[in-house]
C-alpha cells in the first residue's frame, strides 16, 4: 500500500521524502457494521503482542468515541482493514483578491423593508439591498443593510457594521460605529 | 401526579400513564434552577441549533454500534431532548411517535423513582412497558438524566426497537397472542446504568429473555453509546456558554414553539373534527372488523383529543394510551409547526388527552399489545392524519403543510425466523415499508414511495442488505401501477416486493397485519382512499421444487409468477407460516390516499400518468372519467370536450345513483364564502347572517351548523372494490359488510367526501363548527385584510 501511494505522488512529481505516512486499522465488535480507526507504527510483522495493543488502543478510542460502557468485547473482535494514507505539503498559493466598485452606492439593488427581530428598533426599517460581488473592499458600511451573495444573504443588523476584505470575507461588528469597524470579527 | 378517568387510576400500572400538571417528586432530587436573565439571538440560534443537532449525533451513535439491521438499514428509533421536568425540547428527525412517549416515562420517573432507587448522575433507566410509555415491548427506551453539579439539568432518551426480547414468537410479533402473557414481558423503568457502570445482573437479567442475547447486549450498547454521546454534547455547551444560558435557551424553545403553535390556532374556528376507521381479524382464525374513532376539539387556543366510541380491546391488535398519544404528536409537529424542527414541548402545553380506558387504543393491562408497533401507532397516526389535516385546511397559513393519509398506514408485518444462509439463528422484520408513499396534498399529488412525514429519516434498506441478513432472494421491488389514491391530486405510487428463500431449509413467519381486507388510508375532501396491504403466498409445488434453482437463474419474476391459481392471498393473521424452497411471498405495502374529488383532475396530469406507468390507460380513463384520443401521428391524446361532457355525465349518473337525502338542503340564499373547509365544502352566510355547511361548486347551502352536512348529500354506496383495482374480495378475510361511501353535491354530483365504513355504521360527523366562535373570527379576518390594505 505504502508503495502505490509512493508511486501515486511519483506521478505528480512530489519528492520522496515530502510524504508522510499515516497507518490505521479499522476494528469493531463483531455484527457491527461501522469501523473504529485506530493508529499503528507501519509494522513489518504483525505478533501477539502488536495486535494485543492494536485492540487494546480500539477500546480505548472506542469508549472515547461512544462511552465506557458501549464496548462489547464478549462479541468478539473483528479486524476489517488496512488503510494508508498518504500526505505531502503542497506549495502555498497566494490567495487571489477580490476587487468591488469604489463606493457602496454603485453596489446598491435596492431597498426592502425589513423588521428586525431582537434588535431594539421598531418597526419596519428600510433597508438598502447590495450586490455582495460588486460590495466595495475595505470600506466599512453601517448597519442596517442587506449582502446579497449567489449561495446566502447576509443581514447586517441597524447595531452592526460591516466591511469586506481584500479576499471577499464579510466581518460584521456588533455595536460599531464606522470609525473601528472591521476590527474584529463575529 | 397520574390523573383519575372514569374513576381509573391511570399511573401506568392497570391504565396507561396520563401524568397530570404537576408532578410528585422526591425532595431529595435537586433541580438546576437558575437561568440567564436575557438573551442574544444569535446565541440563542446557535444553541439552539446545536441542540437540534445532538439528536442526529445521538442517533448516528446508535447506528454504528448496533448491529441490527433494524437500527443500520431502518432507523427505527428516534432520541429525544426533554427538560429537567420531562417536557419535550426537541425530538429527533427519525420515527416520530418513538420519541412521542419518551416524556411519559421521564415523567413516571421522576414520580416513581426519585425517591427508591434514586435518580443520580451517572444512572440510565431501560423500560419497555407500553403502560408507561412505549409502544410495543419490542420498542426498548432508555432514559437518562444530565446532571449539572448535583442538580438535574435535563435528559436525554432514545427508543431503539430491538429484534427480540422474548416471549412466544420470534420476534415478538405474536398474532395469537389474548393478553401480554402470549408477548414479551413489559419491563417497568428499571436502573440500567449505576454511576456510569452497566449494573451486570440487570443486564444479564434483560438478555436472558431474548432468543438473541448477543444482539441484545449490543442494541443495549447502541443505546447507551447514543445518550453518554448526547450527555457529553450538553455537558460540552453548558462548559462552553455556561448553565443559565443553556438552560434559558432550552425555556425560550418552549415558549417560542407554544407561541407559534398558538398563533396558528388563532385562525382556526373552534369546532369538532373526527376521524374513524377500522382493524379486523383479533386473532388468527378470527372473521370480525373493529371500529376506532378520534375526535379532536378545538376551542381556543387548546386541542383536545379522544378516542371515546372506539370499539374495546380485544385480541392481538391493541395499543396502550402511550402509543395513541405517540401517534398523535408524529401528526401535530408536522401539520402545525414544521417550521419548529419537532419542539413540540410547548404545542404540549396546549393539548389535552381524554383516553377511554380500555378501548382498542388505549387498551387496560393486561391486554395484547405488542403488534402494537405496526398496527395501533400507525391507525393512531392515520385517524390523527385526517382530523388535524382538516383543522390545518381552515387557515390559509397551514393549508400547503399537510397530506392526504401517506402509506403505511399499517405495516404488513411478515416477521421471519429460522436459520440464516450461515446456519445461525435469525429472526428480523421486512422494513421495506419505510419507501412508502405519500398522499395527496391540497395543492399538488402526493410522491411515489417518497417515505412518511412522520419518519423523515427512515430509508428502505438497500435490498442486498436484507438479503444479507436473511437467508433470502428478492425476485422484485418496485412502484406498483394503479395503486395511487385517486384524487385531484394523487396519491402517489406504493412499493411491492417478492421473495422467496435462499440457503436455508424453511422460514417461519408471522403475519401481523391489520389493514388487509380494507383501505385503512382514508381519503380527504372527496379523494379515495389508498389500497389497503396486500399479501400473496404462492407454495412451489413438488414437481417446480425440483428445478427451483434453474427457475432463480432465469428471469424469476415471471417463471415464479404470481397470478398463477396456486397463489392464495395470506390472512391478515397467520401463526408459524412455513415459507420452504421456492415459495414465494409477495408483500404490497398498504398505499396512499387521493386529495379532491378525482373528476377535478387535470385530464392532461393524467395523460402524464400514463405515460410513466402510475396508471394503466383503460383504468386511468375510467377512474378519472378521461376521454383519450388517437392522433395521426398515432400519439395519444386527451380529448378535452369529449372529456368535459364525460365528467358530466358521470357526475350526473352519481346522482342518479344516489339514495335520496336523509334531509332536504335549507332553501337559503349563500351571500358570502366564510370559511374553506375542504375543496368541495365551506361555511357560507345568507343575508341574515345565519352559517351554513355549504357545497362550495353549488355556491348553495347543505345544512345548518348545528347539522351534519352529509344528510343533505346524495350517498352512493359501494363495495370495497370499487376503491382501488388491487384491492381483494373482503369476504374471505371478514364476516361484516364493509361500504366505500361517496357524499355528492346535491345540486351538482360533485363529490365531497369519502368514507370506509361497515355497513351497520351511520355516516361520520365528521366536522363541526361552533357558531359563535366562527362569527369572532371571520370578524378578525376582516379585521386583518383591512389592516393589511
Amino acid at each position: 500500500l505504502t508503495a502505490r501511494a509512493a508511486d501515486a505522488f511519483k506521478l505528480e512529481h512530489v519528492e520522496a521524502e515530502r510524504i508522510k505516512y499515516r497507518y490505521e486499522i479499522g476494528l469493531r465488535y463483531k455484527t457491527q457494521l461501522n469501523e473504529v480507526y485506530v493508529d499503528v507504527e507501519r509494522a513489518t510483522e504483525f505478533d501477539e503482542t502488536s495486535l494485543a495493543a492494536t485492540v487494546a488502543r480500539f477500546e480505548e478510542r472506542y469508549a472515547t468515541v461512544f462511552g465506557a460502557e458501549a464496548g462489547f468485547r464478549e462479541a468478539g473482535i473483528e479486524l476489517v482493514d488496512f488503510r494508508v494514507a498518504a500526505r505531502a505539503r503542497s506549495d502555498n498559493k497566494p490567495m487571489p483578491e477580490v476587487k468591488g466598485v469604489t463606493v457602496h452606492r454603485e453596489a446598491q439593488r435596492g431597498t426592502r423593508p425589513v423588521h428586525f427581530v431582537g434588535s431594539g428598533s421598531e418597526g419596519l426599517l428600510s433597508t438598502a439591498v447590495y450586490d455582495g460581488d460588486a460590495f466595495p473592499t475595505n470600506l466599512p458600511l453601517v448597519g442596517p443593510a442587506l449582502i446579497e451573495l449567489s449561495g446566502t444573504t447576509i443581514v447586517v443588523p441597524p447595531d452592526y457594521a460591516v466591511q469586506r476584505d481584500s479576499y471577499g470575507n464579510y466581518i460584521l461588528e456588533r455595536g460599531a460605529s464606522t470609525a473601528d469597524a472591521g476590527r474584529t470579527s463575529t | 401526579m397520574s390523573i383519575l378517568i372514569n374513576g381509573r387510576k391511570m399511573d401506568g400500572r392497570t391504565d396507561g400513564y396520563v401524568p397530570g400538571r404537576t408532578l410528585n417528586i422526591d425532595p431529595s432530587l435537586k433541580f438546576f434552577a437558575r437561568k440567564a436573565p436575557s438573551l442574544d439571538p444569535i446565541t440563542y440560534e446557535v444553541i439552539r441549533n446545536t441542540l437540534w443537532s445532538i439528536n442526529e449525533v445521538h442517533g448516528d451513535a446508535i447506528v454504528r454500534v448496533s448491529g441490527s439491521p433494524i437500527a443500520a438499514f431502518g432507523f427505527d428509533f428516534n432520541p429525544s431532548i426533554m427538560t429537567s421536568r420531562g417536557d419535550f425540547v426537541y425530538f429527533g428527525p427519525y420515527l416520530q411517535f418513538h420519541a412521542g412517549m419518551q416524556d411519559m416515562q421521564v415523567k413516571w420517573i421522576l414520580e416513581n423513582r426519585s425517591q427508591n432507587p434514586g435518580i443520580r448522575d451517572g444512572d440510565m433507566f431501560l423500560s419497555n412497558d407500553p403502560w408507561v410509555g412505549t409502544c410495543h415491548q419490542n420498542d426498548v427506551m432508555l432514559c437518562c438524566p444530565v446532571f449539572h453539579g448535583d442538580e438535574l439539568f435535563c435528559w436525554v432518551a432514545n427508543t431503539l426497537h430491538f429484534v427480540d426480547v422474548g416471549g412466544t414468537t420470534a420476534g415478538g410479533w405474536n398474532p395469537v397472542a389474548k393478553s401480554v402473557f402470549d408477548e414479551p414481558t413489559p419491563i417497568p423503568p428499571i436502573k440500567i446504568m449505576e454511576g456510569g457502570k452497566i449494573r451486570r445482573d440487570i443486564e444479564e437479567d434483560f438478555k436472558r429473555r431474548s432468543r438473541a442475547p448477543q444482539s441484545v447486549a449490543l442494541d443495549l450498547r447502541a443505546v447507551i453509546a447514543g445518550n453518554t454521546v448526547a450527555r457529553a454534547r450538553i455537558l460540552d455547551l453548558i462548559g462552553k456558554y455556561g448553565a443559565p444560558i443553556v438552560h434559558a435557551v432550552i425555556d425560550r424553545i418552549l415558549d417560542d414553539s407554544e407561541r407559534i403553535f398558538v398563533n396558528a390556532l388563532a385562525d382556526v374556528p373552534d369546532g369538532e373534527w373526527s376521524e374513524r376507521g377500522y382493524l379486523e381479524v383479533a386473532n388468527a382464525g378470527e372473521r370480525r372488523v373493529y371500529k376506532g374513532e378520534l375526535h379532536v376539539r378545538k376551542s381556543g387556543d387548546r386541542l383536545t383529543f379522544s378516542n371515546r366510541g372506539t370499539d374495546p380491546q380485544v385480541g392481538a391488535i391493541n395499543i396502550t394510551f402511550a402509543a395513541w398519544r405517540g401517534g398523535i404528536l408524529s401528526v401535530v409537529g408536522p401539520f402545525f409547526c414544521s417550521n419548529l424542527l419537532y419542539a413540540i414541548g410547548g404545542p404540549l402545553r396546549h393539548m389535552d388527552f381524554e383516553p377511554t380506558p380500555g378501548a382498542l387504543t388505549t387498551a387496560s393491562y393486561p391486554a395484547s399489545v405488542a403488534n402494537g408497533g405496526a398496527i395501533g401507532t400507525e391507525f393512531s397516526i392515520s385517524l390523527a392524519n385526517n382530523c388535524l389535516a382538516k383543522i390545518a385546511h381552515t387557515t390559509p397559513k397551514l393549508r400547503r403543510h399537510y397530506t392526504a393519509n401517506n402509506g403505511m398506514t399499517q405495516v404488513a408485518v411478515i416477521s421471519a425466523s429460522g436459520n440464516d444462509q450461515r446456519g445461525e439463528p435469525f429472526m428480523n422484520v421486512f422494513l421495506d415499508a419505510y419507501a412508502s408513499p405519500v398522499g395527496g396534498y391540497s395543492f399538488r399529488d402526493g410522491l411515489a414511495t417518497a417515505g412518511v412525514y412522520w419518519g423523515p429519516k427512515q430509508t428502505a434498506p438497500n435490498v442486498e442488505h436484507a438479503e444479507m441478513v436473511m437467508p433470502i432472494l428478492y425476485l422484485h421491488r418496485r412502484e406498483v401501477p394503479n395503486s395511487g389514491g385517486l384524487g385531484r391530486y394523487t396519491g402517489g405510487a406504493t412499493l411491492g416486493l417478492a421473495f422467496t428463500t435462499h440457503k436455508t431449509d424453511r422460514l417461519v413467519h408471522q403475519v401481523a397485519a391489520c389493514g388487509v381486507s380494507h383501505p385503512t388510508a382514508l381519503g380527504l375532501a372527496g379523494g379515495y382512499p389508498g389500497p389497503p396491504s396486500i399479501l400473496k403466498f404462492r407454495r412451489m409445488t413438488s414437481a417446480q421444487r425440483s428445478s427451483v434453482e434453474a427457475l432463480k437463474a432465469k428471469d424469476s419474476a415471471r417463471s415464479l409468477d404470481l397470478e398463477v391459481s396456486e397463489t392464495r392471498r395470506l390472512a391478515p393473521k397467520e401463526f408459524n407460516l412455513i415459507q420452504g424452497p421456492g415459495d414465494v411471498c409477495e408483500m404490497i405495502v398498504a398505499g396512499a390516499a387521493g386529495y379532491g374529488d378525482p373528476l377535478d383532475r387535470d385530464p392532461v396530469a393524467v395523460l402524464a400518468d400514463v405515460a410513466d406507468g402510475t396508471y394503466d390507460q383503460d383504468y386511468a380513463g375510467e377512474a378519472f372519467a378521461v376521454k383519450f384520443a388517437v392522433g395521426a401521428d398515432g400519439a395519444v391524446r386527451v380529448d378535452q370536450s369529449a372529456t368535459a361532457a364525460h365528467r358530466d355525465h358521470v357526475r350526473r349518473t352519481r346522482l342518479q345513483r344516489a339514495a335520496a337525502a336523509e334531509r332536504p338542503a335549507p332553501q337559503v340564499t349563500i351571500t358570502e364564502t366564510v370559511l374553506e373547509l375542504s375543496d368541495h365544502l365551506m361555511v357560507g352566510r345568507d343575508k341574515r347572517g345565519d352559517f351554513y355547511y355549504c357545497s362550495s361548486v353549488a355556491g348553495r347551502a347543505l345544512a345548518p351548523l348545528g347539522e351534519s352536512y352529509k344528510a343533505a348529500c346524495g350517498r352512493i354506496d359501494m363495495d370495497l372494490t370499487a376503491v382501488n383495482p388491487l384491492i381483494g374480495d373482503p369476504r374471505e378475510f371478514i364476516d361484516d359488510e364493509m361500504q366505500f361511501r361517496l357524499f355528492v353535491c346535491p345540486f351538482t354530483g360533485a363529490l365531497i367526501e369519502t368514507e370506509i365504513a361497515r355497513s351497520v355504521d351511520v355516516p361520520l360527523l365528521d366536522v363541526t363548527i361552533d357558531d359563535i366562535g366562527l362569527a369572532r373570527l371571520v370578524e378578525a379576518r376582516r379585521m386583518r385584510i383591512e389592516t393589511a390594505q
